[in-house]
């Protein structure tokens, strides 16, 4: 080891609960940046399930069309097709013991001749005639759970059931999904469809393509359906066509939001971490301008004295920045292989994403090195005669404005006023340690108050909603549910009055969004305040809504996001191809984000090509009591299958309940990660307090020859401390609303998301709380410590 | 029976693994009312023979009995209220609290005892700061005064409280010789009011002052 570093290396080791401080702290800031490498360690993983399973380009889903082998053919010879897979998908319900759950049944021609969306068998072997694989994600699922070898029993649309034995396990990632929601998946032979369904022929063509180019595939969809359209029963897509741009998977649009949002926490715990940094290097510096001093007068060159602190600080960020590397990648690959696992059913092998590392490495040695560099520029100005003489003390107290006005302060205990303006002596030092506590009371606000916000938005969501239930019809060609059924729905006991609606999804400028059809004089919807009196624009007239008019209210998201003014075209994508709309009504309700469409029901039909047909229902029950709602939706369930028709009712208040507790664990997330700011933030007032008091350890010696105890010795440090605190929490506040802001405005770019302006009085108290708490727990050993001290030893401490 | 009692007194420091004996077996009685006068060589241990008495350290064998308490075995923090009610102490260098005024630096031994109210000890304070010749620097800091004001402040705050006792360990060690013969004034006036006064010095003019002199060589008296 050269001299140079074996100096550094004591300086480190002579302070050991500082230097372990610093580098706990440039360790979760390190630690933090690795969380950058989720993203691209998901896109890695992920992609590598795509790949194995060969997934489609482009997803059609139209009503049972039969195709023959040349047909198939000539699809595949489609102009840019690369290889098309056809499949049959039938929805069920399976007996799990008395209960009925929904399932779907998905028909494959030949499980040895997959092209495009294999389904992969990772137990037992394909099904044959009335034999299923039952999908892995069946299991995870303890509803439906059904394993490798058991007999399920199916029950058809018109009420006959089947059993069926299991042959094994099999895994795919887009049909697979539809387990987590509660629907087990079952895969079979086109046979097994053909005799439950009593159809032969095809509901899915998954197709690959050669040139993925977004607007080459647009191109191909049209060449499908042209191609479809004129040589097979088909009329129109059921669905818009999946068109799945290279690197696009279900959820990454959220996950990545979610993971961008936690590297800027990350990069804010860098931040604080800065603070801890240049204090650790100052105090450093200036407990050895003795020292340095003395390095002068025997020859040391500046560059010398230069180099040995630079070696100081770069060993710092070396030890930090490599434990929370290491520390990084292992959170990155948990997080990475969590999600994988409970999102999508696979777990990837361990994998490091090196130029995360690299970089985080990097960017932490960087910013350890910079935060020293004015603690190591000052030493070199410090002259040798200056540095000899130097105790450590600094004898400038009262010359500045802040000095004198802390002074006018009267009627405080001696101790208290001597603690309150020793935080001024180490004014650098103090006013970084305010700062760290001024953020961190800053960041707790925000999130406390953006939690709020995200809870207030559901909740408001839900209020605007009048209806009890919403019952969606599952779609059959065969039996098709139209408007009228209404009255019928409304002779069911418990159910007051019965609405019919369309609910789908259409493409405004390539952002999918849900579309609303309503009756014109709809009595589940309040738009009242939205509207009317907030919004802009107006409602739909009767006669509008009998001419079938292509006009449409929007959200209020949706037309900041897509430059949407009142008054305009817009251009709507659908299953029917675009039609333009004329935006007369800008509605300011949260629900979706504020991105919907809604559009009169008539209007929809007509767009749809549906005729008279509806998709669902808004119910509105005879009363409010939950058990009566729950009664109520089960008997809609049972009547309407006994008319033929699948149904899945959302209950309002359920899912009123379920999405705010959805989003309490959202804003709980968010606290949690600012406690990581806090941790540190209160790290950093342990060293300073710490630093402080072996800075004035002679001072103790003298309190304490004076006749001063040990607790009048804790009081000093201790108001001290608690003045800090305060002064940081005073900052805090208004840093509190701007970081607010930020994170909202950040929000509102990344995930689309509206939160109001708010700043809730009352976290102004708890965080005066929990700044002064959290002070008073973390003193408490570097108080012990000032009062322990023998005075003897105090008072020639040097 | 004397006011401070020293017997076989030894303190040994252990730095590491080297062993120190500063002081080894001291006895000595001090009078009430003495002016003594510490001499001796640099490193002899003067100083740490008046921290035993001013409790600031222990001995590592024998007592230290002051006015019949014996503060050797004494709890840290009655000690350090004992010291405040009963020895004031002077050093050579850096006593003053610099973010207090020279007042409020002399107030603070009385602030610890709890000694009557703010305004008497206000009061208090700046009669002993006048008796120091410092009445009109009272709301000064210590980083507006010079070292030989400051001296004169920490012995102001060293009577405040009418110590048995006033200790200093080269009080004047510091100071020019036209400061430090005011300064030696000033203790021969406590004395003469009945002060017993120690103190340990360099300057054969002031040790000559003194009623009785001791003589420390190695740690033993001479
Ligand atoms: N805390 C200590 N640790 C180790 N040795 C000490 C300590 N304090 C003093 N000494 C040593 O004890 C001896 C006596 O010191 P001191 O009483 O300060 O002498 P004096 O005041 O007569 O100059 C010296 O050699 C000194 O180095
Ligand atoms: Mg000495």
């Amino acid at each position: 080891m050269s001299a140079l570093l074996k100096k550094s290396w004591k300086d480190l080791t002579r302070r050991k609960a500082r230097t372990i401080f610093t580098v706990l702290t440039v360790a979760l800031g390190v630690m933090g940046i690795g969380m950058f490498a989720i993203m691209p360690l998901a896109d890695r993983s992920v992609e590598a399930e795509l790949a194995a399973e060969n997934m489609h380009n482009i997803g059609v889903q139209v009503t049972n069309v039969s195709l023959t082998g040349e047909q198939l053919g000539q699809l595949e010879n489609l102009d840019n097709v690369d290889a098309v897979s056809p499949k049959a998908m039938l929805p069920v319900t399976i007996h799990m013991g008395d209960r009925r759950e929904n399932a779907v049944l998905v028909g494959v021609p030949d499980y040895d001749d997959q092209a495009v969306d294999v389904i992969r068998i990772t137990s037992g072997e394909a099904p044959s005639y009335m034999e299923v694989l039952t999908d892995q994600g069946n299991a995870a699922n303890a509803v439906i759970s059904v394993s490798g070898n058991d007999e399920v029993v199916l029950e058809d649309l018109t009420g006959r059931t089947h059993n069926l034995q299991v042959t094994g396990i099999g895994k795919n990632f887009i049909y697979g999904g539809a387990t987590r929601g509660g629907t087990a998946v079952f895969y079979t032979d086109l046979g097994t469809v053909q005799r439950i369904s009593g159809r032969a022929g095809f509901t899915q063509l998954a197709f690959t393509l050669e040139d993925t180019d977004p607007v080459a595939m647009d191109e191909t969809v049209e060449v499908i359906r042209d191609y479809l359209v004129a040589n097979t029963s088909v009329v129109a897509f059921d669905n818009l066509a999946d068109v799945r741009e290279e690197g696009y998977w279900e959820g990454r649009e959220i996950f990545s939001q979610f993971m961008s949002f936690f590297a800027i926490l990350s990069f804010l715990i860098l931040f604080v971490s800065l603070f801890l940094i240049s204090n650790t290097m100052n105090t450093m510096v200036s407990e050895q301008t003795r020292e340095i001093a003395m390095m002068k007068a025997i020859g040391a060159t500046r560059g010398k004295v230069f180099r040995s602190f630079l070696t100081t600080s770069a060993i710092l960020g070396f030890l930090g920045s490599g434990i929370g590397a290491v520390l990084g990648a292992g959170v990155a690959y948990w997080v990475g292989s969590t999600f994988a696992r409970e999102g999508f059913g696979f777990s990837p092998s361990f994998d490091v994403h090196w130029p995360t590392v690299g970089i985080s490495v990097l960017v932490g040695v960087g910013v350890v090195v910079a935060a020293s560099l004015p603690a190591l520029f000052r030493t070199l100005r410090v002259s040798v005669v200056e540095g000899l003489e130097s105790h450590g003390i600094s004898a400038d107290y009262g010359q500045s404005f802040l000095d004198r006005s802390l002074m006018g302060i009267r009627g405080l205990p001696r101790v208290v006023q001597m603690g309150v303006r020793n935080a001024l002596r180490r004014k650098g030092r103090s006013a970084s340690t305010a700062l760290q506590v001024a953020f961190a009371v800053g960041v707790i606000i925000a999130m406390l108050n953006l939690g709020d916000g995200i809870i207030d938005v559901t909740i408001r969501a839900y209020d605007l909603r009048t209806w009890d239930m919403w019952t969606s019809v599952e779609e059959n060609p065969d039996n098709p549910i139209t408007a009228d059924k209404a009255a019928l729905i409304e002779g069911i006991e418990g159910v007051d009055f019965a609405e019919p609606t369309i609910f789908t999804f259409a493409e405004v400028n390539d952002r999918t969004v849900p579309v609303y059809g309503y009756v014109q004089d709809t009595r589940s919807l309040n738009n009242e305040g939205t509207l009317v009196q907030n919004g802009q624009g107006r409602w739909w007239t009767p006669e509008e809504a009998e001419a079938a008019e292509r006009v449409a209210v929007v959200g209020d998201a949706l037309s900041t996001f897509e430059d949407i003014e009142l008054g305009e075209e817009i251009e709507l994508m659908t299953a029917t191809g675009a039609h333009k709309f004329e935006v007369i009504g800008i509605d300011t309700a949260f629900g979706d984000n504020g991105q919907f469409v809604q559009i009169p029901l008539e209007t929809v039909q007509d767009v749809l090509q549906k005729g008279n047909a509806v998709n669902s229902f808004y119910l509105h029950t005879d009363t409010k009591d939950h058990a009566e709602i729950d009664a109520a939706s089960l008997r809609v369930a049972e009547e309407m299958e006994s008319l033929g028709y699948r149904t899945d009712t959302e209950v309002n208040y359920v899912a009123a309940e379920q999405n705010v507790a959805q989003n309490e664990t959202i804003a709980g997330m968010f606290l949690m990660v600012s406690f990581i700011v806090v941790l540190i933030v209160l790290v950093g007032l342990m060293s300073t307090l710490v630093m402080n008091i072996l800075d004035r350890t002679t001072e103790i010696g003298m309190l304490r020859c004076i006749g001063a105890q040990s607790k009048d010795v804790r009081r000093v440090f201790s108001s001290e401390g608690l003045f800090l605190a305060f002064l940081g929490w005073i900052v805090g506040l208004p840093l509190g609303y701007a970081v607010f802001q930020v994170i909202v405005t950040a929000l509102a770019n990344a995930m689309k998301l509206t939160l109001p302006d708010r700043y809730d009085p009352i976290y102004i108290g708890w965080s005066l709380v929990f700044a002064l708490l959290g002070t008073v727990i973390v003193i408490f050993f570097p108080l012990r410590r000032a009062a322990k001290m023998r005075p003897g030893d105090a008072i020639r401490y040097e | 029976m004397s006011l401070i009692q020293l017997q076989g007194l030894h303190k040994t420091y252990k730095t590491g693994k080297l062993e120190f004996e500063a002081l080894r077996g001291i006895d000595l009685d001090i009078e009430e009312g003495q002016l003594v006068a510490i001499v001796g060589p640099s490193g002899s241990g003067k100083s740490t023979m008046l921290n035993m008495i001013t409790g600031i350290d222990r001995p590592t064998d024998g007592s230290v009995t002051i006015a019949g308490d014996r503060i050797d075995q004494m709890k840290e923090d009655k000690l350090a209220a004992w010291r405040g009610d009963n020895v004031g102490i002077v050093f050579q260098f850096f006593q003053l609290f610099p973010t207090l005024t020279a007042l409020e630096n002399v107030m603070l031994p009385m602030d610890f005892l709890r000694r009557g109210t703010v305004g008497e000890r206000k009061d208090r304070a700046r009669e002993r700061l006048e008796l120091v010749g410092l009445g009109d620097k009272i709301d000064n800091l210590p980083s507006e005064l010079s070292g030989g004001q400051q001296q004169r402040v920490a012995i102001a705050r060293a009577l405040v409280n009418e110590p048995k006792v006033i200790i200093g360990d080269e009080p004047t060690g510091n100071l020019d010789s036209k400061t430090e013969a005011a300064m030696f004034e000033l203790f021969d006036e406590l004395n003469a009011r009945g002060t017993t006064v120690i103190y340990v010095t360099h300057s054969p003019t002031l040790a000559d002052k003194a009623r009785v002199t001791v003589e420390l060589v190695d740690g033993q008296l001479v």
